[in-house]
């Protein structure tokens, strides 16, 4: 399923061929596209996992596998992608957390007879090298993440961050448990799966990606946290409840991008901002401080592949309603200036554009953009914008504004509580969705409130997806909340 | 729990340590849920339960944190350590190498815990008793080395576990006083709960 003339992209854009989608839906075929895993490196470690005598890890291992989810996971496998990427990875090991991320990647991968195991465990090996920091000695990359997402609530979740320090629910105390399982030991399968989707192709994101869900999370949970914060005694530990479920009750992916406070984007900048902070101890940041930027566009535009979806995430934002809550913060953040950078950088890579159409993606981003950029400069205005036409090339500037609409089929998808069928799969290939509905230009207004997304029923693409529903009906049986 | 809605006298906090897999969640998940499954799930990070008792006359409040227990997790373990008043260590009978790090946790207590933090030493799964691989003597003879009291718990059996966290429960009550003007003081573990807790932001 590579590449994919432009002109029929556009088709799908406009509501064509429903016959496409099924291509792209698979889930498996989209995850080994992206991975990175040289074949002979995970045969070398497969090998080694079954070859070599580690006590050890094997011990520690085995411990964890027998309590890794609830459902049936493949457990002689699971040890030996855990033993694998541990001894591929001498320093780092194994580290609880991976278990729960290779267990939905076996899961996926066994939807239907795991055909592929090298596969499998070179999308696990993938994701793990994403988010390398996370499970590093001193989990210095977690622990920076947590800060940032600390930061970026109080600048843009005032009135929350509030609540939730004021009774000691710092982000050290919610967070690990995300971060540390990707989402994981928290969110459907299904949704796990689908947030790893950006993650797996847009190398450089995935710490953006997980703060991002994660304070989508606790938006989502406000309303929980607010009556908890109501009772002055068991306050801290009904507030983690509270975003617990709140978690828990994540439907569709959409749900969390609903409910995002900002883009991913920037929490990237921020995340980026950071680090250069760190590099150049002490030195404030100051406007000239573009480098991280164009760094990071530099490891994106080495995965070609990627670029295109990397610029629809770093564009992902918020829905206007959303937005409405915090306009009072986005005015300032020079977190933003970072990201100007990064689509400057962005226009070139158009050539690739023509072998697929990942890019459904970038209406959504057009619109996002065009709503929360408010937060300051003319540029980021224009240049979000750029981007979407960049990568849709083919759309006239009408589909720029229409986009909004998707989003609505979606949010009715959420309410189908099984939902995760619908988007997961066809999230990325959204598009296809859209284009078959017209959803009423109303709901685009509405959205702030994610949990009461308007009632669509369910999509009507069942004829395409007929496929992909029987698929996802057997996960559905098997419901797949770990708690 | 409605019960939570009565008032109390005092909170304490009190944090499980312990190797991987040694039964810290089932023993939380015991005392405070009274439930046992053998399908635990791995903690990761950290995971919080609220347990309210009667405690000599008094109503007290537990908070307790339950951590991740795998060696690399200790660099943000620690950080939960500080405004813990209780802490239960916790090993597994059937496993020695368990029984062996108890002496390094407590390390870690000493380097990163409030000084006075009061201690109990939990050798758990004792329904096991086929597999055991660390004697009643030695978890004892260990426990009286550091001081602390030592009992040796059944998760799945329900054996000896809500006299675990009463006895921890008990001795940091002891240590606090429990007026009005010093209750804050537990309360401040969760770290700067304002008594109100309504900061004056809200909307």
């Amino acid at each position: 399923m590579s590449s994919e003339p432009a002109g029929k992209r556009a088709l799908l854009w406009q509501g064509g061929n429903p016959s496409k989608r099924r291509k792209s839906s698979s889930r498996k075929v989209r995850w080994t596209r992206w991975s990175e895993e040289d074949s002979k490196l995970v045969a070398a470690a497969l090998g080694a996992a079954g070859s070599v005598e580690h006590p050890d890890l094997e011990d520690q291992i085995a411990k964890d596998v027998k309590r890794t989810f609830r459902v049936r996971v493949d457990a002689a496998l699971l040890t030996k992608f855990l033993i694998a990427s541990a001894l591929a990875e001498p320093d780092r090991g194994y580290v609880q957390g991976m278990n729960y991320v290779a267990g939905i990647v076996i899961l996926v991968f066994s939807e239907d007879g795991l055909d592929d195991e090298a596969a499998a465990y070179a999308t696990f090996s993938t994701l793990l090298r994403r988010f390398d920091g996370y499970y590093a000695p001193g989990f210095p990359v977690l622990l920076r993440d947590v800060d940032v997402l600390g930061s970026l609530l109080r600048k843009h979740k005032r009135d929350l961050c509030a609540r939730l320090e004021a009774c000691g629910a710092t982000p050290m105390t919610y967070a690990p448990r995300f971060l540390m399982s990707l989402g994981s030991a928290v969110f459907d399968a299904n949704v796990t799966a689908r947030i790893w989707e950006p993650v797996l192709e847009t190398p450089d994101a995935g710490s953006a990606i997980m703060v991002w869900v994660m304070m989508a999370v606790l938006c989502l949970s406000e309303p929980l946290v607010r009556r908890a914060a109501g009772d002055p005694v068991d306050t801290f530990v009904k507030v983690q409840d509270a975003i617990l479920d709140a978690a828990r009750g994540v439907a569709t992916f959409d749900t969390i991008a609903d409910a995002a406070p900002v883009s991913v984007k920037l929490v990237k900048a921020a995340l980026d901002a950071r680090n250069a902070r760190r590099s150049r101890s002490g030195t404030p940041r100051e406007p000239d401080e573009r480098t991280p930027p164009k760094k990071m566009l530099g490891s994106l535009s080495s995965f070609p592949r990627t670029v295109r979806l990397g610029r629809q995430l770093l564009g992902l934002t918020p829905r206007s309603g959303v937005r409405k809550n915090n306009n009072a913060n986005l005015d300032d953040d020079d977190e933003n200036q970072p990201v100007i950078t990064i689509e400057i950088d962005d226009e070139p890579p158009p050539p690739e554009n023509v072998e697929e159409p990942p890019v459904h993606h970038p209406p959504r981003s057009g619109v996002k953009n065009n709503t929360n950029l408010d937060d300051d400069d003319d540029d980021d205005e224009n240049q979000p914008v750029i981007t979407i036409e960049i990568d849709e090339e083919p759309p006239p500037p009408e589909n720029v504004e229409e986009p909004p609409l998707h989003h609505p089929p979606r949010s009715g998808v959420k309410n189908n509580t099984n939902l995760d069928d619908d988007d997961d799969e066809n999230q990325p290939v959204i598009t296809i969705e859209i284009d078959e509905e017209p959803p009423p230009p109303e709901n685009v207004e509405e959205p702030p409130l994610h949990h009461s997304p308007p009632t669509t029923p369910g999509p009507p693409h069942d004829d395409t997806r007929d496929e992909d529903d029987k698929e996802k009906n057997s996960e559905t049986q098997e419901p797949l909340f770990f708690f | 729990m409605t019960s939570s809605s009565r008032p109390f006298d005092l909170q304490i906090k009190l944090l499980m340590i312990g190797d991987s897999a040694v039964g810290k969640t089932s023993l939380l998940l015991r005392y405070a849920n009274d439930t046992f499954s053998s399908t635990f799930i791995t903690t990761i990070g950290i995971d919080f339960k609220i347990k309210t008792i009667d405690l000599d006359g008094k109503r007290v409040k537990l908070q307790i944190w339950d951590t991740a227990g795998q060696e690399q997790f200790r660099t943000i373990t620690r950080s939960y350590f500080r405004g813990a008043q209780g802490i239960v260590l916790v090993y597994d009978i059937t496993d020695r190498g368990t029984f062996n790090s108890v002496r390094s946790w407590m390390a870690q207590i000493n380097d990163h815990a409030d000084a006075q933090v009061n201690r109990v030493l939990i050798g758990n799964k004792a329904d096991f008793e086929t597999a055991r691989q660390v004697s009643t003597e030695e978890g004892q003879r260990l426990a009286d080395e550091y001081g602390v009291k030592f009992f040796e718990t059944s998760a799945k059996n329900d054996v000896n576990v809500t006299e675990c966290f009463t006895t921890i429960a008990r001795e940091a009550k002891a240590r606090i006083p429990t007026d009005p003007n010093n209750n804050r003081q537990g309360q401040r573990l969760n770290s700067g709960r304002a008594s109100g807790s309504k900061p004056g932001c809200c909307k």
